[in-house]
């Protein structure tokens, strides 16, 4: 009994440490009012539920619009039960408008989001399948370029030369003679002239042209199945309501059809799957009984200095699919990406580390809640 | 079996009581509240450090042999002396953050200004230190409140000043070796405040606006992309909260993206904290500045320097206004007619802070002939008695 008195407060505390920061969202609304003075005591609490029921919209909205999808279907209950939802109120501004008889409030609403949250995540469908729900199965690989071969230009060149000449000579010769005499001296003058003109044109016309061809890198990756992105989406998937299978321990049952090898060998040469895997893949996931295959690559960039910091800094970026394998062909019932998403550390290994964390938990959040807003289950 | 029941529920009650006291927060009623001081840091892009803080980097690297910053050294010395009613400063290893109390304090240095002006002879030496007083909660990485201290120190010399003799005018504002100190100004400003580990709500400037005719007579070390903006925002700022003592958030350009503010500490560590949304948001536009020769004679001239820049308070949601306003601000500055050349932004700068000082203090004060004065529209009374009211909830 002492002990079990020990650990509890251990656990206590431990919750106490992990608690998490209510978040402050402004609210407002506007009601119509009976006087042109002010609002009655019932119409001002009116305008307050209304506000805290607007704040609580402004904090969901923020998310993606499956979200706002699975409030719908809990918005009567949080209405009805404003108060377990805002923990404090602060009114910023209050307002009668006496022509129009209405009264509008402005309000600072400290949520407890982690009780939305709950709420709005127990309203999916896959919550409230039960044992029913269906196990889910992931494939995310992490991948660094290992070797990136550059193509020269390939160069084609051509010159065409025209050469064009012409041109004329022209001659004139004129000869004139003048005699004259005076006091019995003949004088004799003879001129002679000659002109000859010579116009030569040449052109040379250069015609060139030619194309250049630049063949993409071929870039080979490193792939690795890293243990923070399997627990970063074992923990989403988990904590939204699937049953989740990881993959190493489905290969045994998938008969050889999914082969999580197969996937690195793909990814390791581009983004591309064959169809081979894929299909494989599928039917294997179908043998052993699991409906859904998460498939998706967090590419590792180049590490670079954060300029605010002066941190290591290291982008992932994440793209995935969920499949629908229950069907004869699979359907793609969720993306999402390409995202990008930076971590820091002191060093490139816990930079890396932090961004393939933060980038497996947002993707799969952004998958586990398209799968939500969509009924699955 | 009796003794036994009791040690049994004796040691539960125990254990109750220690969770009782672990579970609770660290506020006692009518003591003053813990706050750990993290240190001193360096505000914004790490990379620009070396061009807008020269001077204190310099003093801060001098322990960087000896594997410590010279900076968290003069800070850790001065932070004792500073008495704010409410605060127990809890003062011990900078690094070990995590195991003192929720409530946290650094000093974040936001601006070095240095300028020397040649008044005949002599060498009139201008430094302007700005730094936040960041009270934040260190387990949310949240900032609680904000207080701006801007600080300056005029020295003359018959010789201009060196590199040396300007690093060593710049310590003297740290270390409070001269009549000017960084932290007897924290302590000065922030007399009257309550520091509390929440505050219900919080104001803050969220756009600051420049224009052209304003920028022209910018130095060039407020020349810089968002440089200006933090500048008059800043200047804004630190007289509301010394003379109306309300809670800030602070303003950080372009905090729309990710609203989080990141810095250094002096030691090295980084951190990066989340800004809260202010509740009541401040816009300003600095239209600009102008110059009026008043009157001449053969010892010099008088000249009047105006400010002029618009005020606006309001609610973000709701775009409701509590205070817009043109204001202006005159100011004469006599040029002995010895006096090489004249430098003309300290007489702005003056002259705009006089205008930020003088409409934090007619809040709730009000009076028609400064309205009169200083805009000339007298339906501002109204707005700054009014405004009143919004700053008595950021108390």
């Amino acid at each position: 009994m002492i002990w079990r008195t020990v650990i509890g407060a251990i656990f206590l505390v431990s919750c106490g440490a992990a608690y998490s920061a209510p978040v402050a969202e402004k609210g407002m609304a506007t009601v119509g009012i009976a006087s042109t003075k002010a609002a009655s005591a019932d119409e001002r609490n009116d305008a307050l539920r209304k506000a805290k029921i607007n704040a609580i919209e402004r904090y969901l909205s923020q998310g993606t619009g499956a979200r706002m999808k699975n409030y719908e279907q809990v918005r009567g209950r949080i209405e009805n039960n404003i108060d377990e939802f805002v923990l404090q109120v602060s009114v910023l501004d209050e307002q009668v408008d006496a022509g129009a008889k209405r009264y509008s409030i402005v309000v600072r609403a400290e949520l407890n989001t982690v009780r939305i949250d709950n709420l709005v995540k127990g309203s999916s469908a896959v919550a409230k399948a039960g044992a029913a729900k269906s196990p889910l199965t992931f494939i995310f690989v992490a991948r660094e370029q290992g070797s990136v071969q550059r193509f020269d230009t390939r160069e084609f060149k051509r010159e065409d030369r025209k050469t064009a000449t012409g041109g004329q000579t022209e001659k004139a010769l004129s000869e004139r003679n003048d005699e004259s005499q005076s006091g019995g001296t003949a004088k004799v003058a003879a001129s002679m002239a000659s002109r000859e003109a010579t116009n030569t044109n040449s052109s040379i016309t250069v015609e060139t042209g030619g194309s250049k061809t630049q063949q993409a890198d071929k870039i080979t990756y490193r792939v690795s199945q890293s243990g923070e992105i399997n627990s970063a989406m074992t923990n989403v998937f988990s904590n939204t309501g699937f049953d989740v299978v990881e993959a190493e321990f489905l290969e045994q049952e998938s008969k050889g059809g999914l082969s999580v090898t197969a996937f690195r060998a793909d990814f390791s040469q581009g983004n591309d799957l064959s169809s081979k895997t894929l299909r494989g893949a599928a039917d294997g996931a179908r043998a052993a009984g699991v409906a859904y295959i998460a498939i998706g690559t967090l590419d590792v960039g180049v590490k670079d200095a954060d300029p605010v910091s002066g941190l290591d800094r290291i982008y992932v970026t994440v793209t995935g699919k969920v499949y629908d394998v229950t069907g004869r062909f699979p359907k793609t019932v969720a993306a999402v990406g390409p995202l990008q998403f930076a971590g820091l550390g002191p060093n490139s290994t816990v930079a890396r580390t932090n961004a393939l964390n933060d980038a497996a938990s947002r993707a799969a959040n952004e998958l586990a809640e398209q799968l939500n807003s969509k009924g699955v289950q | 079996m009796l003794r036994h029941l009791c040690f049994r529920w004796g040691l539960r009650l125990f254990f109750v009581g220690i969770l009782a006291v672990m579970q609770l927060p660290i506020v006692y009623a009518g003591e003053a509240i813990k706050v750990q001081f993290a240190g001193f840091a360096f505000g914004g892009d790490h990379s620009t450090f070396g061009n807008r803080f020269p001077h204190s980097q310099r003093i801060n690297q001098r322990n960087e042999a000896e594997g410590g910053s010279q900076l968290n050294s003069i800070a850790l010395a001065q932070i004792g002396k500073v008495s704010i009613d409410g605060v127990a400063w809890v003062i011990g290893d900078l690094g070990k953050l995590d195991q003192g109390p929720a409530l946290a304090m650094a000093m974040v240095l936001t601006r070095e200004t240095v300028s020397i002006e040649q008044i005949g002879d002599m060498h009139k030496l201008v430094v302007d230190l700005a730094a936040e007083a960041l009270f934040f909660d260190f387990k949310e990485q949240q900032v609680i409140a904000s207080f701006p201290v801007v600080v300056q120190l005029r020295d003359v010399s018959s010789v201009p000043p060196d590199e040396a003799t300007i690093t060593a005018r710049v310590q003297s504002i740290f270390d409070g070796s001269s009549g000017v100190s960084l932290f007897k100004e924290l302590a000065s400003s922030m007399k009257g405040m309550t520091v509390r580990e929440k505050y219900k709500l919080r104001i803050g400037v969220r756009e600051v606006q420049i224009e052209e005719p304003a920028r022209n007579f910018m130095p060039t070390n407020l020349a810089k992309p968002g440089a200006a903006e933090q500048w008059l925002a800043q200047s804004f700022s630190s007289y509301l909260v010394a003379n109306q003592h309300v809670a800030l958030v602070p303003y950080i350009k372009d905090s729309a993206i990710g609203n989080k503010m990141a810095g250094r500490f002096a030691d090295g560590r980084v951190f990066s904290l989340t800004l809260p949304q202010p509740d009541y948001a401040v816009d300003l536009v600095l239209r600009g500045f102008k110059k009026v020769r008043y009157s001449e004679n053969s010892a010099g001239s008088s000249w009047i320097y105006g400010a002029f820049s618009d005020i606006r308070v309001y609610e973000q949601l709701s775009q409701r206004e509590y205070f817009k306003g043109s204001l202006k601000q005159g100011a004469t500055k006599i040029v002995p007619a010895s006096q090489k050349g004249t430098e003309d932004w300290p007489a702005f700068q003056e002259t705009l802070l006089k205008l930020y000082s003088d409409f934090s203090e007619q809040i709730g004060v009000a009076d028609k002939d400064w309205v009169k004065s200083h805009s000339g529209d007298t339906s501002l009374v109204d707005s700054l008695k009014a405004l009143n009211n919004i700053m008595e909830k950021c108390r």
